[in-house]
C-alpha cells in the first residue's frame, strides 16, 4: 500500500494543516499549484483566506473526497452551511478562489436563497451600497419595468 | 387523414409590406443615462470599504454574479435598481446569456391565470395572472416558445388580427406586421407560429400558412429585418385539414399530428418533411378515422428543456397508459421515454369510464416537464377541472389547483395550456 502524500496548507495568519494530497488537489487552485510548483511544493500558501475558514474548507473536501458516494453527503452538505453569515461568506469567497466548485455552488445557492425575499433597500445595507441613481432614472428603471413596446 | 402534398416551383413577389411600430425610447433613455457609467476596479468611496463579509463579495464581481444567478427573475429584475454597478452587472449579455442557458419553467398560464408548479414554494409567485393587454379585443395565448408568448386578439375579425410577440419575465414585447396581401390574404391565414432559441434563432421569426380551396403557402417572418418572405413552393392538402399548435425544437416548427398534418418546416432549408411517428402511434392513427379518432384522448406533443416529447395515451378496458417518446436529434425517429399507468390508476379508478361512443379517459396531458436530472422529469396532468402534477422520480402526486371554469384542451393541439419559461434577454 503507497502512503499517501501530505500537504501542509498556510492561512493568511499564519495557521497550518496537514492533509492528504488527495484532499487538497480537490482545490483546483491547489492542483494547478502543485502541478506547476518547483521544489518546495509540500507547502502552499492562501493568503486569501483566513485559518478558521481554511479548516471547515478542509473538512468538507476530506469529506467529499473520503466518502462520495455515501447516503449521508447531502445531509452533511446541508449543515454545512448551517452557519452564520459572515462564516458563509467567508466559505464562498474562499471556495472561489481555491477554485472548489461544490463547495462554491453550495455556498453561493444557500447566500441566493437568503436574498431572495429581500428588498433593494435591504440588499443595499447588508453590502454597504450607496443608491446612485438620481430619481429621473430611477422613474425611468421603475418604467421599464412596466410593458414596453421593444422593436 | 391522408396527406396529399405537391410541391411545384412558384415564385412569388416578395413581401416588402412594412407597418411595424418600433420604439425603443424608454429603454434608451435609460441606457444613455447609464451609457457613461464604466464599473470601478477599486474606489475609495463607501460602496468599496471592506468592512463586512458581504462587501467582501460585493466587491467581487464574477463572485457576486456566481451567487445572483441563482435568484429568481423577479429578484434579478428587482435588484437591478440597487445602484448602477448591479444595474449594469445583471443587463450585461454575459449574466443573461448564462443565466437563460439553464431555462426554468416554474409554471404555466391556464387561460391567462399562472398556475405554479411548486406549491411548496412560499415566496410570490411573479404572476397571478397575466396582466398583458396591448389590445382592446383582448389577448389570448398561441404558443409559449422558449421564454417568449405568441398572442393574438381574443376577438374581432379575423383579418384584423394583430399578433404580439412578448416576453412576460421582463415585459418587452413586439407587434409581428401584417402578412403581405389583401383582406382575403389575412382571412386565410390557417396558423402562425413562433421560432425563438436562445442561442440558435436569437432574433425571431414568425411562420405563417395561408391557405384557400385546399392550395397552401408558407410565409416567413424575419424579426432581425422585418420582413416576410414566401417560401418558393406551395403544398396542397385536405381544405379542412386543422393546423394545430406549433412547437419549435431544434430549428423547425412541429404540428401535433393530432390535427391530421404529418410534417414540419425546417427553417433552415425552408423545407416541409415529413413527421414520423412512433409505431404504436402511427398504428393506431391509421386504424382510426374521422370521430373514432376524435373521440381517442388526444395526443400531447411539446418540447421542455431542449427534448421534443409526444405523449400517447393508451386505455383498454381496465389498462390505462402514458406512453411518453421523445425525438431523435436528427428527427429520424422516436425512443420510448419512459410509461405512467397502473399507479395513476391504482389512486384514480374512475379515470377511465365506458361510454355508448367509447371509452373515456379522464386524465390529459397538459405537460411533460423535464429536470436537470431525468429522475426530476414531471407531468402536468388535467383531471376535469383540477391540474395536478405526477413526479416520475418517486410516482407522488400534488394537486396544483383546481380551475373554477372548465378549459379546453384541444384534440387538435389548440390549447389554452402553454408554460411559462423565464427569460432574461432582450429579443
Amino acid at each position: 500500500m503507497t502512503s499517501s502524500k501530505t500537504i501542509v496548507l498556510r492561512s493568511s495568519d499564519g495557521a497550518t494543516f496537514e492533509v492528504d494530497e488527495a484532499v487538497a488537489l480537490h482545490s483546483l487552485m491547489i492542483k494547478h499549484r502543485i502541478e506547476t510548483g518547483g521544489a518546495d511544493s509540500t507547502t502552499i500558501d492562501v493568503p486569501e483566506v483566513t485559518g478558521n475558514t481554511l479548516s471547515k474548507v478542509i473538512e468538507y473536501c476530506k469529506k467529499h473526497v473520503e466518502a462520495p458516494n455515501s447516503d449521508d453527503l447531502k445531509s452533511f452538505d446541508t449543515d454545512f452551511v448551517k452557519v452564520d453569515q459572515a462564516v458563509l461568506c467567508h466559505l464562498a469567497k474562499a471556495s472561489y478562489y481555491m477554485n472548489i466548485k461544490g463547495l462554491l455552488d453550495l455556498s453561493s445557492k444557500t447566500i441566493a436563497d437568503m436574498f431572495k425575499g429581500k428588498t433593494v433597500e435591504q440588499i443595499r445595507e447588508t453590502f454597504h451600497i450607496k443608491n446612485d441613481f438620481t430619481p429621473e432614472e430611477e422613474e425611468e428603471l421603475r418604467k421599464e419595468n412596466s410593458w414596453n413596446l421593444f422593436v | 387523414m391522408i396527406l396529399n402534398r405537391k410541391l411545384t416551383l412558384k415564385a412569388r413577389p416578395a413581401s416588402t409590406n412594412s407597418t411595424m411600430v418600433s420604439t425603443r425610447a424608454k429603454i434608451r433613455k435609460t441606457r444613455n443615462a447609464l451609457k457613461n457609467y464604466y464599473p470601478k476596479k477599486t474606489t475609495t468611496d463607501s460602496y468599496h470599504q471592506l468592512t463586512s463579509s458581504a462587501e467582501r463579495i460585493g466587491s467581487n464581481d464574477d463572485l457576486l454574479t456566481e451567487i445572483l444567478h441563482r435568484l429568481p427573475v423577479t429578484s434579478i429584475l428587482q435588484f437591478k435598481s440597487v445602484s448602477k454597478h448591479w444595474w449594469w452587472l445583471l443587463s450585461h449579455r454575459s449574466f443573461t446569456l448564462r443565466y437563460d442557458k439553464f431555462p426554468i419553467s416554474p409554471g404555466l398560464f391556464v387561460h391567462n391565470k399562472y398556475v405554479p408548479y411548486d406549491v411548496e414554494d412560499r415566496s410570490p409567485p411573479p404572476y397571478q395572472s397575466l396582466d398583458f393587454c396591448p389590445d382592446l379585443n383582448g389577448i389570448k395565448i398561441v404558443q409559449s416558445c422558449n421564454g417568449l408568448l405568441l398572442c393574438c386578439c381574443d376577438r374581432g375579425h379575423i383579418r384584423d388580427h394583430k399578433y404580439y410577440v412578448f416576453n412576460p419575465t421582463t415585459k418587452q414585447f413586439a407587434i409581428i406586421p401584417s402578412v403581405p396581401g389583401d383582406d382575403d390574404a389575412r382571412k386565410s391565414i390557417r396558423f402562425m407560429g413562433l421560432a425563438f432559441h436562445q442561442t440558435t434563432c436569437p432574433r425571431y421569426k414568425a411562420v405563417c400558412i395561408l391557405g384557400s380551396a385546399g392550395i397552401f403557402v408558407i410565409q416567413i417572418y424575419f424579426s432581425e429585418t422585418g420582413k416576410w418572405k414566401t417560401v418558393n413552393n406551395y403544398f396542397s392538402e385536405n381544405p379542412y385539414a386543422r393546423f394545430g399548435s406549433g412547437v419549435y425544437w431544434n430549428g423547425a416548427i412541429h404540428w401535433n399530428p393530432s390535427g391530421g398534418s404529418l410534417f414540419y418546416f425546417d427553417l433552415n432549408s425552408e423545407e416541409l418533411r415529413t413527421l414520423p411517428l412512433p409505431l404504436p402511434v402511427q398504428a393506431r392513427m391509421t386504424s382510426l378515422e374521422g370521430d373514432a379518432w376524435d373521440a381517442h384522448p388526444p395526443i400531447y406533443f411539446g418540447e421542455s428543456r431542449g427534448h421534443l416529447h409526444m405523449v400517447d395515451t393508451t386505455c383498454h378496458g381496465t389498462r390505462f397508459h402514458l406512453n411518453v417518446y421523445e425525438m431523435l436529434g436528427d428527427h429520424s425517429g422516436w425512443f420510448a421515454k419512459f410509461e405512467v399507468g397502473d399507479d395513476l390508476l391504482g389512486c384514480y379508478p374512475d379515470i377511465i369510464r365506458n361510454y355508448p361512443y367509447g371509452l373515456y379517459c379522464g386524465f390529459v396531458v397538459i405537460d411533460v416537464v423535464r429536470g436537470i436530472e431525468d429522475e426530476d422529469t414531471f407531468l402536468v396532468l388535467k383531471y376535469f377541472r383540477k391540474i395536478l402534477r405526477y413526479n416520475v422520480r418517486d410516482k407522488s402526486f400534488k394537486w396544483l389547483t383546481n380551475m373554477t371554469t372548465d378549459f379546453e384542451v384541444g384534440r387538435h393541439g389548440r390549447r389554452e395550456i402553454h408554460p411559462y419559461i423565464q427569460r432574461l434577454a432582450s429579443f
